[in-house]
């Protein structure tokens, strides 16, 4: 019984083998460029993840700035308030007077000396008044 | 010059963990910064309160002074 190898001509074989190998080397050549294309899109996005912690690193960090301004104004505006609130208690003691003696009346004019004495203080950074009276009403 | 440096197309930026670890303590300040802001807020939140009530006190006691000045008047 004749092979296959021996009822077909070796002319015949030699086309098919080298046909079959070049399309064996296209089809692996093919494949690693579509390999080396995956790979590098992989890249890309690691790539664009990296830049894009990086731009949020950066609003980040002015955005810390702009809550750190906004953290001392609203401080200023609490300080302020408190010393508002101790010359309002103290204006009211001395309204409150005005409705009783003459002593009275005199009595809650020393204490709006202290208070402001008190205000003073606080503006200028001396928090002193620790053992003052609390003249807030 | 860095020997990496020679070498075309040697990515010398910080790796992905080195910026991730950036980012997480940028956001770590800011989320700070921001729980500080909050609790400023609530304290002057507080003394405006305080500055109102003290208000409608010192207007109470001007209305009381003001009647008293007119009955006293009369």
């Amino acid at each position: 019984m004749m092979t296959l190898l021996q009822a077909v001509p070796f002319d015949t074989w030699v086309p098919i083998v080298t046909g079959s190998g070049g399309a064996l080397v296209i089809l692996c050549i093919v494949s690693w460029k579509l390999w080396k294309k995956v790979e590098k899109r992989d890249g890309d996005v690691d790539s664009a993840h990296k830049s894009q912690m990086e731009m949020l690193i950066t609003v980040n960090k002015e955005g810390d700035v702009l809550f750190q301004k906004q953290l001392e104004s609203v401080a200023g505006v609490r300080k302020t308030l408190e010393q508002l609130n101790v010359l309002l208690g103290a204006i009211t003691k001395i309204l409150e007077a005005q409705n009783g003696t003459l002593e009275d009346i005199r009595k809650s004019q020393q204490n709006l000396h202290v208070s402001l004495g008190i205000i003073q203080g606080i503006i200028h950074g001396n928090h002193g008044g620790g053992s003052s009276p609390d003249l807030r009403g | 010059m860095a020997v990496p440096a020679l070498i075309s197309g040697v990515d010398d930026s910080p790796d992905p963990e080195t910026v991730r670890a950036r980012y997480e303590a940028s956001k770590a300040s800011i989320d700070s910064s921001l729980a500080q802001l909050a609790a400023e807020q609530v304290k002057m939140d507080k003394e405006f309160d305080k500055t109102l009530s003290l208000t409608r006190g010192l207007q109470e006691q001007v209305r009381k002074n003001t009647a008293k000045v007119a009955r006293d008047a009369s």
